[in-house]
């Protein structure tokens, strides 16, 4: 059985090598984009809801070759996407769909030469008192590239 | 001058990045120098390492600091292929300092380096997990 389970972990290892390899093909067809996007979170989203968006985002973004990152910080989503265009895309109209968040708006879109990220990851911010969206700065300060 | 922290405003913010390799080793001594007096004047703690080409970091403090501290050093060139390890809100500290380990002449802090072992541990558990068909 571990020989099983070492073998499984291999082949995932071989997929994630694969993937960089078409990381680094879209890179040089240039068709890469980063899309910044803020939504309000439903009211009554759970923790096990946001463990079930880390999950399902997670997974499907490897297989897509997406990276970036969302936040989560009191009832708003910030979230940047990496990735092909028309990826990226077909993400987003999965996630305008999604009745866990409304309101989404897509604060810039923009072509890119190279990623920021290397990964896609989650993140929560705790509410704060003082009001400020840092989720939102966030987002932004890390999406911008090397000028 | 100290401050008092809520313990409900604390977070983590872990991540790796690459060092762009035309710093010279007095760059990366002043990149250090500059982390330790901005970090250690806004009441952040951690660890900045140096290691096999690649910055890892594990910041920790109030949220509006934290969040003012990534922009800052995000949006800066020395750093690309960004890869978070941990974002979350923190219940208390676990760096007593901001510790400065694997540039020249600085003297290497343990305790953090298991935290950033098992962060990067954590991380890549979460994605081979995911990765695997459900059974």
């Amino acid at each position: 059985m571990p020989r099983n389970a070492l073998g499984i972990q291999k082949a995932t290892e071989d997929c994630r090598r694969l993937s960089v390899r078409e990381t680094t093909i879209a890179r040089k067809t240039c068709d890469l984009i980063q899309l910044i996007y803020v939504s309000a979170a439903a009211p009554d989203l759970t923790q096990a809801d946001l463990e079930a968006i880390e999950r399902s985002s997670l997974a499907h973004n490897r297989t897509a070759g997406i990276t970036g990152l969302l936040l989560h910080q009191g009832d708003m989503f910030s979230g940047t996407l990496e990735g092909p265009e028309r990826k990226v895309l077909a993400r987003m109209e999965v996630i305008i769909r999604d009745p866990r968040h409304a309101h989404v708006r897509v604060l810039r879109e923009s072509t890119v030469f190279e990623r920021r990220f290397e990964n896609w990851s989650f993140g929560t911010l705790p509410r704060v008192t003082d009001g400020a969206d840092h989720g939102r700065s966030f987002i932004l300060a890390l999406s911008r590239g090397p000028r | 001058m100290p401050r008092a922290y809520v313990n409900s405003d604390l977070v983590e913010f872990a991540f790796e990045s690459h060092v762009c390799e035309t710093l010279s080793p007095a760059c990366l001594t002043r990149l250090a120098r500059q982390t330790w007096s901005h970090n250690t004047r806004s009441g952040l703690t951690g660890e900045i390492r140096l290691q096999n080409g690649r910055f890892v970091q594990v910041v920790e403090g109030r949220c509006a600091d934290v969040v003012a501290l990534a922009a800052r050093i995000l949006s800066d060139t020395r750093h690309s292929a960004i890869r978070v390890l941990a974002l979350r809100p923190l219940a208390a500290r676990r760096h007593e300092t901001w510790a400065v380990v694997g540039f020249e002449s600085t003297v290497p802090a343990e305790p953090v380096a298991d935290n950033i072992r098992f962060l990067r541990a954590r991380a890549a558990a979460r994605e081979l997990e995911v990765g695997l068909p459900a059974s």
